[in-house]
C-alpha cells in the first residue's frame, strides 16, 4: 500500500480526504518508492568488494550484456555508436547546432552532470550542466556567451594573443525528451571535467598548469561552479581559489561528509586531493568561503610511485597538508625523475604525497573513491588504472589494471549508475602495449567486480559529407572519429538513462535499454 | 463540453490541479464539502513500490503510474457531475521502473466502455498499436519501451489526442474501474485471437 491506496469500496468523499491528506507529500514522494526498486534490482554490482582471482592485471571478459553492432540514432537516423541488443539512444545538441538562446553549441564535449532532478507541474525534468574543453582562440567573438551579458564570464582579457574561450552549457530534458540547451559560462581555458555538488550545482575544471596572468589580471588552472538555472542566478565568475590552482580534471563531493575528492592530469606529478570546506553544509558559492587542500599520501612511505600496482594491490593512505592552493608551478626534481608540477604538488610531494600517472575520473559511491589513471606507456605496459579508496579505512586499492589498450585503453572520466556499478570512458589511442589486433575504436567499459572489463558500447562515428548533410548536421565535418573519445558519462537519478558524449565531433547522447542485464 | 475539455484549458488545468493538492490539503475538510465536479480515485490495488498519482478534473480521467514491477493495477473512481453528458478523457502516463522494456499494455475498463482511441506516445522511438473492444485496450510496443508511454495526451503535447469513455447512462456517483497489466490474460487472447480470426473470415469471404 502507498499514500494513494485506499480500499476499494470507501465512499468518495472518504477517498476524497483521504486523498488530500496524503497529497503533496505523495506527490513529492512519487518517484521514491520505483526508483529504489529499481536501483536494488541488480544484487551484485561493481562497487562489491572485489573477487581478484589471484591475478596480476585485468582481463577483457564477454559483455554480460552481449555483444555491440551499430544503432542508429533515434534523432539523426545515423548510427553514431554501437550497444548491445535491446539500447535505443537519440542525441542532441551537436557541435554547431543552435541552442535554445540563439548561440551556436560550442564543441570538445566533456565532462557533464545531472545536476538537477525536478517535477515541473506533472512533467518530470533533469538539467546537466556539459563542459566544452576548449582553450584558446585569437577571436574574441568564439568566447563562451559573447555578447551575453547573462552568461557569467570568468575571463575575457588576453593570454599573450589569445582569448580563452572553454566553457560550459546547461541541457535541459523532460520525460524522456531533450527540450534545450544554452550557455551558462564562459572564459575558461580548458575545462575538461568537474562533478556535480549536492545542492543542484556543477564544478567546471580548468585542466591547465599555468603561471600566466591575462590582460584582465586573471589567471587559470581553477574550478567555477555553474548553478542548475542561470537564469535565476548567473554564474559567479570568481574562481574557488582554495580549491587549487592546476591541471584539474574531475571533482566528486562525498554527500556524508561535505568533503570534495579532486584529481589532477599533470603527468608524473599528481596525486588524489581532497578538500574540505569551511562551510560543509553546502549551498551556492559555499565553496568560494574557501577550505583546507590536502594530498594523499601512503602510510609510512614519501612519495610512493603509484604508477604500476598490481590488480588488488593495496595501500594504507593518509592526507597531508598543502598550505597555499594558489602557488604557481615549477619544475620539480622527484624520485621519477624531473616533471613540470603545480603549486598545490609541489607542497603534497613534499609532505610526501604519492605519485600517479594521469588522474582523470572522479566518483564517490558506497563510501568510496573512485577514480582513473589513464596514462599509456608501453615500457613499462601501462594502459590505465582504476583505483578505491575507502574513506573510512583509508585502504587504497587498484580494482582495475589494464596492461593492455584490448582490456582498457586510458580510462578517462567514470560514473557509478545508481545500481552500483562501475561505467569507464576510454579516450586512449593506437599507441601503447597490446595494439594487435590494431584497436579501431574507443569504448564504454563496464568495470567488473572481478577486476575484468567488458564492452559495453563502441565509438562509431564514420560517415562522409553526404550523409552528415542529409542528416542535417553540414557543420560536422566528416570523417572517422571512432578512436576518438567518451566522456562525461553520468545515470540520470532514477537510473533509467545514461548520458555520455562523443568528445570528437561534439554530440550528447541519452541512451537506454536494459540495464538489468548487467551490473550497470 | 466544459471549459476543462479543452486542449488548451486541460493543458492549464492540470498543472493547476496538481499544485493545488498541496493547498487543498491544508483545506482538506472545505473541499470534501464542497460540490464534486470531477472523476475521482476512490480506491487502487497496486503492486509492491508501484504509484499512483491522481490528475482527473472535470471531464477528464487522468493518472500517472510509476510503475515498479509487473503486477496489475486495479483503480477504482467514482464519477461525478462534470464528468458526464459528453464522452469522458482519458490520459496516462505510465512511467516504467520495473527495469525490463514493456513490449504490451492491457487496459481494461468495467462499468464504462471505451469510445475512442487517440494517441499512444512512446520516449524511446519504436512502434505502437492499439487493439480494443468495449472494454479493453491491448497496446503492443515494437520494440520493447524501456522508459515512459503516454497514453492520450497526459502532458499537453501538441498532435496527441486523449482517449474518450462512454459514460451513457452513468449518473454521478458511479463508480468505474480501470484495469491495468503488462501481459494478456489467457481470456482475453483467447477472445481477441477469436476477432482476428472472425475478421480473416470475413475478408475472405469479402
Amino acid at each position: 500500500m502507498n499514500e494513494f491506496d485506499t480500499p476499494l469500496g470507501e465512499t468518495p468523499d472518504e477517498a476524497r480526504r483521504s486523498l488530500l491528506r496524503g497529497g503533496s507529500a505523495a506527490v513529492a514522494a512519487a518517484f521514491a518508492g520505483p526508483v529504489a526498486a529499481l536501483a536494488t534490482q541488480v544484487a551484485e554490482a561493481s562497487t562489491s568488494p572485489s573477487t581478484c582471482a589471484g591475478a596480476t592485471t585485468s582481463v577483457r571478459i564477454d559483455s554480460p550484456y552481449g555483444p555491440t553492432a551499430p544503432v542508429n540514432d533515434l534523432t539523426t537516423g545515423l548510427p553514431l555508436i554501437q550497444l548491445p541488443a535491446g539500447f535505443v539512444y537519440k542525441s542532441y545538441g551537436w557541435t554547431g547546432d543552435v541552442m535554445s538562446d540563439g548561440l551556436v553549441t560550442p564543441g570538445a564535449h566533456d565532462g557533464m552532470g545531472v545536476v538537477l532532478s525536478r517535477r515541473v507541474g506533472r512533467s518530470q525534468e533533469l538539467v546537466l550542466v556539459r563542459n566544452h574543453e576548449r582553450s584558446t582562440s585569437s577571436n574574441p567573438a568564439n568566447i563562451i556567451g559573447a555578447g551575453r551579458d547573462n552568461v557569467a564570464k570568468h575571463d575575457t582579457g588576453l593570454t599573450g594573443t589569445s582569448y580563452q574561450i572553454g566553457g560550459n552549457t546547461n541541457l535541459v530534458w523532460r520525460d524522456g525528451q531533450w527540450v534545450g540547451s544554452y550557455a551558462t559560462f564562459g572564459g575558461l581555458n580548458r575545462p575538461c571535467a568537474g562533478g556535480a555538488s549536492t545542492w543542484g550545482s556543477w564544478l567546471s575544471n580548468e585542466e591547465i598548469r599555468s603561471n600566466n596572468v591575462s590582460s584582465t589580471g586573471k589567471k587559470h588552472g581553477y574550478v567555477f561552479e555553474v548553478p542548475a538555472d542561470t537564469s535565476l542566478q548567473a554564474a559567479n565568475p570568481l574562481p574557488i581559489v582554495d580549491m587549487g590552482r592546476m591541471a584539474h580534471e574531475a571533482s566528486a563531493i562525498d554527500p556524508a561528509t561535505g568533503y570534495w575528492y579532486l584529481t589532477e592530469d599533470q603527468g608524473n606529478a599528481n596525486t588524489l586531493y581532497r578538500f574540505l570546506p569551511n562551510n560543509v553544509a553546502g549551498g551556492l558559492n559555499s565553496l568560494h568561503a574557501g577550505g583546507r587542500l590536502q594530498g594523499l599520501k601512503v602510510v609510512g612511505r614519501n612519495n610512493a610511485d603509484l604508477r604500476d600496482p598490481v590488480l588488488c594491490q593495496e595501500f594504507d593512505c593518509e592526507w597531508v597538508d598543502i598550505a597555499n592552493p594558489d602557488l604557481d608551478g615549477a619544475t620539480l626534481n622527484t624520485v621519477v625523475g624531473n616533471v613540470s608540477a603545480s603549486g598545490p604538488y609541489r607542497q603534497a610531494y613534499a609532505n610526501g604525497a604519492a605519485i600517479f600517472g594521469a588522474n582523470e575520473g572522479c566518483w564517490v559511491a558506497s563510501g568510496k573513491v573512485f577514480f582513473t589513471d589513464k596514462q599509456v606507456t608501453t615500457t613499462p605496459p601501462r594502459a590505465g588504472r582504476v583505483w578505491a579508496l575507502d574513506l573510512q579505512s583509508m585502504v587504497l586499492k587498484a580494482i582495475f589494471v589494464s596492461n593492455s589498450l584490448q582490456v582498457g585503453n586510458s580510462p578517462d572520466n567514470l560514473c557509478v549508475s545508481p545500481r552500483g556499478g562501475v561505467l569507464i570512458c576510454e579516450d586512449g589511442g593506437t599507441g601503447g602495449p597490446g595494439n594487435t589486433p590494431p584497436v579501431t575504436s574507443q569504448n564504454l567499459l563496464v568495470l567488473h567486480p572481478s577486476g575484468a572489463s567488458s564492452v559495453f558500447a563502441r565509438h562509431n562515428f564514420n560517415f562522409t559529407r553526404t550523409q552528415l548533410d542529409a542528416a542535417g548536421k553540414t557543420s560536422v565535418a566528416a570523417g572517422d572519429r571512432r578512436n576518438t573519445e567518451w566522456a562525461g558519462a553520468v545515470f540520470s537519478p532514477d537510473g533509467r538513462v545514461l548520458f555520455v558524449n562523443l568528445y570528437t565531433p561534439g554530440i550528447t547522447l541519452a541512451i537506454t535499454g536494459p540495464w538489468l542485464n548487467g551490473p550497470l | 463540453m466544459n471549459f476543462s475539455s479543452s486542449p488548451l484549458a486541460t493543458a492549464l488545468v492540470r498543472p493547476l490541479r496538481q499544485a493545488g493538492l498541496a493547498l487543498a490539503a491544508a483545506l482538506a475538510l472545505g473541499a470534501a464539502t464542497a460540490p464534486a465536479q470531477a472523476a475521482m480515485l476512490t480506491g487502487s490495488q497496486l503492486p509492491a513500490g508501484t504509484v499512483v498519482t491522481d490528475f482527473s478534473a472535470p471531464g477528464l480521467l487522468s493518472f500517472d503510474l510509476d510503475l515498479a514491477s509487473d503486477g496489475s493495477v486495479l483503480l477504482e473512481f467514482a464519477l461525478e457531475a462534470g464528468d458526464l453528458g459528453a464522452p469522458l478523457s482519458f490520459s496516462s502516463v505510465i512511467r516504467n521502473f520495473t527495469g525490463q522494456g514493456l513490449n504490451r499494455l492491457l487496459f481494461e475498463f468495467g462499468g464504462v466502455t471505451l469510445s475512442s482511441v487517440g494517441s499512444v506516445a512512446r520516449s524511446f522511438g519504436g512502434t505502437a498499436s492499439v487493439q480494443s473492444g468495449p472494454g479493453f485496450a491491448l497496446v503492443s510496443l515494437t520494440p520493447p519501451e524501456f522508459l515512459d508511454i503516454e497514453i492520450g495526451n497526459p502532458l499537453g503535447r501538441l498532435g496527441q489526442v486523449d482517449w474518450t469513455l462512454d459514460t451513457t447512462g452513468l449518473s454521478a456517483g458511479d463508480r468505474i474501474r480501470v484495469a491495468f497489466s503488462l501481459s494478456e490474460p489467457p481470456a482475453l487472447a483467447l477472445a481477441a485471437s477469436l476477432l482476428l480470426a472472425l475478421a480473416a473470415l470475413r475478408v475472405r469471404r469479402g
